[in-house]
């Protein structure tokens, strides 16, 4: 297993969007559920994760609440608005686009 | 959904700051413990797995610094964080920040005072409904420009056109004495209005009601409506007091309204109003019209050209038809323009000077900020090189200017409004709608604009080089030196440049004032105003029912006075000079072809010639013989004399007042039996009429002003002078006692004013332009010392140095006050109207003023130029 890939900023945006889609998470979740689903390649350092989920409420994509995590402790879990639902599907178009362009460039070339 | 979710991200950015903190601070930890349990999960031991929790997490603090700056308000903290360092600067530099706080608050003080003057008098709208319809209608005759309305012509204006809503008339002066209610007896400025008047102005009394229709009729006058001030002061705001009588000069009428605070009509606020009453010959046209003055209401949509040509219609056909029309026509003006257009210049001209104040303290603010950045240079430097962003190094420059520009913008403000107070009191009687000068918020409004953009001026240069700032320059220089590259000298140098240039034209009007000021001064008035003091009477008629019983009250009272020890000789006048009052009559001469000429008519008592020093020129003065028993005689003034007969003695002629409309007969001849001296009555720089005397128990009026020449302290012998009148009637208002000299300095009041504050925003500009230069000179003195002591080492002389400096500074001074003459020659032109006895490119003023400027500069930079030649080179070349 080599090094994780690190995220540049827009697309770590993309990847949290995504991944609370389906639930309601909290910060190390996000994290953790990233590394599972990308096979270990992507890894959303701290650093970068905490001013991601500050700059995406901001924006009003994402909200937040204080609940109870699955070893029943006080977590902040993050949830998509109508907003970042909206905004997480031009995203991922945005992003289909991109990396099809890229793929076809570089089948060809 | 999206703008209040976004409102409550950004209040909670900006106050819930701390809640947000702990917060994030919990999140990270349990984001620590629950990689602490996952690792455990996964088989290490727990000093393990906390271990690797913490070299996965990294740097919390940086966690902490990232997550903030993304949060709505993160930047306006940061700008409140270099807001306190701003402060904090400005303690560590007090001398640096008093000069450059007091030359923000001098600017914005001055700016703001002269603007709240303009605002009140020209700009704000007159307090009334639609006052962009309210006009004014003016006669005018080739003798006239502006003529009092005749009532006759207004019934026809109103019936023969369909421009006016309603044509209203008045009469500024009717004053009465008022005894009633609590208070000494007292003069009373009141004005009677026509019926109709409130209901063209829109205003409605505050309390009670407007004259109704026929109440301005003779036998239902007996009315008033109070001002609000009186009725406050005197009548302690009694609403009971409408439906009360209250006696005018004696005479008992009905208190029907009492106006609001705010109407100040005509043209101020007045203590009360009563009905206009006008004789019914006038209506006629059988005697000449009493002149009075007319305001209307246009109706909407109709303009005043339009208004005004329909007047001209109606004006023409009675031009044609009645001889008292003859050559009338009809003048409409805007109320409000008429009111303030004689002083729009003047006040304009007052804002562009403290503009050009204000523009001067901004540059030189500017000019300090910059020398100060320039020391920080290398701090700046150091700052970009350890990752600073430009855009944060900027706004630091920005932050640490506002702390300036807030305090001296505060303390400008509240001298400001401090400085209003004193004017209002003592501004000249020709500046209209003082009651609407105030600093209030729409002045603060634009004051702050002002601030804002004085802010901005004084804030781009070192903000410039902040941003400019070259990284690889500024760590290679070395030592204290490396302070300032050549742009920023340059820039420096251009910013005093500019001050000198503006500063100019400012010391060029205030010479050009104070030569006019000055000239006016010292014209000879025609009397000696030096220890003679006045006083005013208006005698009731309804006490004192005939001129007979005035003259002998009269008589009563110069008897009274020449009693009170200190009073050296007393007399009478009804109108008195360089007041601003006049009694005017046309006169016509026996033997004379000439038409009626009008000429000022003084009625006098006896000793009037002597108590004011006026010289009798030929023939004698009035005489007890004089008395209402005897034939009129009269004493006309040297310029009667030489109009009428040039080259002849007058003694002797006789002279009379011709007859008036159809029914006022010629009066009798009357013998003039002196020549006096001719007296400036209109003003020291206004041309005179000639003027005609005549004794009090001839030609009695029951106004009056008291002159006595004293010989002691005149405030205690005037007190003493009005003690003895009430002890001949109590009831008897004497009011306004003032030294003569007091009348005159009053009556140049305008000019001594505007030279007053020209001149002092011209020094003011001047003592920042003197730092301005010192500050440049001395900066480049201290940068190039070590370049003076291989000077003076190599054998230069210190005279050589000394002058080499000092003629740096007088080479800005040069160039500023080349550019500055161009400015001024381009400006004093407009200063014209303002001017007397002197020209607008007066060359004296001009040069007075380059001099001025010169040896400034040259104090300024000789101070350095003196440390520069003071260098010994030994030290000097050591040191670094």
């Amino acid at each position: 297993m080599g090094k994780p890939t690190d995220l540049v900023q827009g697309t770590v945006d993309l990847l949290i969007l995504k991944t609370i889609a389906l639930e309601p998470m909290h910060g190390w979740a996000i994290a953790q559920r990233i590394r599972q689903l990308s096979d270990e390649i992507l890894q959303v350092q701290q650093g970068s994760l905490y001013p991601a989920l500050q700059r995406l409420e901001k924006q009003g994509w994402i909200t937040a609440e204080w609940g109870a995590s699955e070893n029943n402790r006080r977590a902040r879990f993050y949830k998509l608005t109508r907003a970042g639902h909206k905004r997480l599907t031009q995203e991922e178009a945005a992003w289909q686009r991109l990396s099809s362009g890229i793929g076809l460039v570089l089948k060809k070339a | 959904m999206r703008w209040h979710h976004r409102l409550y991200v950004m209040l909670r950015g900006l106050f819930g700051w701390s809640t947000l903190d702990r917060e994030l601070n919990e999140e990270l930890t349990f984001h620590f413990d629950r990689q602490v349990q996952s690792n455990i999960d996964s088989g290490m031991t727990l000093e393990q797995a906390r271990r690797a929790a913490s070299i996965a997490i990294g740097n919390l603090e940086t966690i902490r610094e990232a997550s903030r700056d993304e949060r709505t308000g993160a930047w306006l903290r940061q700008f409140a964080r270099d807001l306190a360092y701003g402060l904090r600067l400005l303690r560590k530099a007090p001398a640096f920040s008093i000069c450059a706080i007091l030359i923000v608050a001098t600017g914005i003080a001055a700016v703001t005072a002269m603007f709240s003057v303009v605002d009140g008098v020209l700009l704000r709208p007159l307090p009334f409904p639609e006052p962009d319809r309210l006009v004014q209608i003016w006669m005018h005759s080739p003798r006239y420009a502006r003529d009092a309305v005749s009532a006759a012509d207004r019934r026809d204006w109103q019936a023969e056109t369909t421009a006016f809503e309603g044509i209203a008339l008045y009469n500024p002066y009717a004053n009465f004495n008022l005894t009633d209610g609590t208070g000494d007896p007292e003069r009373l400025l009141a004005s009677r209005i026509s019926a109709n008047s409130l209901s063209v102005l829109k205003v409605t009394p505050a309390l009670g009601r407007g004259f109704l229709q026929g109440e301005d009729e003779v036998g239902n006058e007996r009315v008033v409506i109070l001002g609000d001030a009186l009725w406050r002061r005197r009548f302690a705001a009694d609403p009971g007091i409408i439906g009360r009588q209250i006696r005018l000069s004696g005479v008992p009428h009905e208190v029907v309204g009492v106006m609001g605070p705010d109407f100040p009509f005509p043209e101020r606020p007045f203590d009360l109003w009563v009905p206009l009453t006008v004789n019914p010959k006038e209506m006629t046209r059988e005697v000449p019209p009493f002149g009075l003055r007319c305001i209307a209401r246009l109706k909407p949509g109709v303009s005043i050209e339009a208004a005004q040509s329909q007047l001209d219609v109606v004006a023409a056909r009675l031009a044609s038809r009645y001889p008292m029309n003859k050559d009338a026509g009809v003048t409409l003006i805007g109320m409000q323009e008429n009111l303030v257009g004689d002083v729009r210049r003047a006040l304009y001209l007052m804002l562009a000077a403290v503009g050009a104040l204000l523009c001067v303290a901004a540059l030189n603010l500017a000019a300090l900020l910059s020398a100060r950045a320039a020391t920080r240079h290398r701090e700046i430097a150091v700052r970009l090189a350890l990752g600073a962003s430009r855009q944060r190094v900027l706004l630091q420059s920005i932050a640490e200017t506002v702390p300036i520009l807030t305090i001296g913008g505060a303390l400008g403000i509240v001298a400001a409004v401090a400085a209003v107070g004193q004017f209002i009191p003592i501004a000249p009687a020709a500046l209209p709608r003082l009651d609407s000068i105030a600093v209030d918020r729409r002045v603060m409004a634009i004051t702050i604009v002002i601030l804002t953009i004085t802010g901005i001026i004084a804030t781009i240069v070192p903000a410039l080089q902040a941003w400019r700032t070259d990284l690889t320059a500024a760590s290679r220089e070395t030592g204290r030196g490396s302070s300032a590259g050549p742009r920023q000298t340059r820039t420096r140098l251009a910013l005093v440049v500019a001050q000198i240039a503006l500063s100019l034209p400012l010391m060029t009007g205030a010479v050009l004032l104070a030569r006019s000021f000055v000239a006016v001064a010292s014209i000879d008035p025609g009397f000696n105003p030096d220890g003679v003091v006045s006083m005013h009477l208006a005698i009731p008629r309804s006490k004192y029912r005939d001129d007979p019983a005035i003259a002998r009250f009269e008589g009563r009272i110069l008897e009274r006075l020449q009693q009170v020890p200190g009073v050296q000789s007393a007399a009478f006048v009804n109108r008195l000079p360089l007041f601003g009052v006049a009694q005017n009559a046309f006169v016509e001469f026996e033997q004379r072809p000439n038409e009626p000429i009008l000429y000022g008519r003084r009625v006098i008592a006896a000793d009037y010639f002597k108590t004011m020093r006026i010289p009798l020129i030929e023939g004698r003065t009035f005489q007890p013989v004089d008395d209402g028993a005897a034939p009129i005689v009269a004493i006309i003034d040297e310029r009667v004399a030489r109009q009428q007969w040039p080259g002849e003695n007058a003694i002797g002629k006789r002279l009379r007042f011709p007859a008036r409309g159809s029914v006022d007969p010629p009066s009798a001849w009357m013998e003039i039996v002196g020549v006096v001296g001719h007296v400036k009555h209109d003003g020291l720089d206004a041309d005179s009429i000639g003027q005609i005397y005549f004794d009090y128990r001839q030609t009695t009026q029951d106004r009056a002003v008291i002159v006595a020449r004293v010989t002691e302290n005149p405030t205690a012998v005037m007190s003493a002078m009005m003690a003895g009148i009430r002890e001949l009637d109590p009831e008897q208002p004497v009011y306004d006692p003032r030294t003569l000299n007091d009348v005159m300095a009053r009556s140049i009041n305008s000019r001594w004013l505007s030279m007053t504050l020209v001149g002092s925003f011209a020094l003011i500009a001047v003592f920042l332009c003197s730092i301005g230069v010192y500050g440049v000179i001395a900066f480049g003195v201290t940068i190039e010392q070590r370049e003076f002591g291989i000077r003076l080492a190599l054998g230069a002389s210190r005279v050589g140095i000394t002058s080499s400096v000092v003629s740096r500074g007088l080479m800005l001074a040069g160039i500023g006050s080349i550019a500055g003459l161009v400015i001024a020659l381009a400006l004093t032109r407009s200063l014209s109207s303002l001017l007397f006895g002197v020209t607008a490119n007066d060359v004296v003023s001009f040069s007075t003023a380059t001099v001025t400027i010169l040896a400034v500069a040259f104090l300024a930079s000789y101070l350095p130029a003196r440390r520069a030649a003071a260098v010994e080179p030994a030290i000097t070349l050591r040191t670094e």
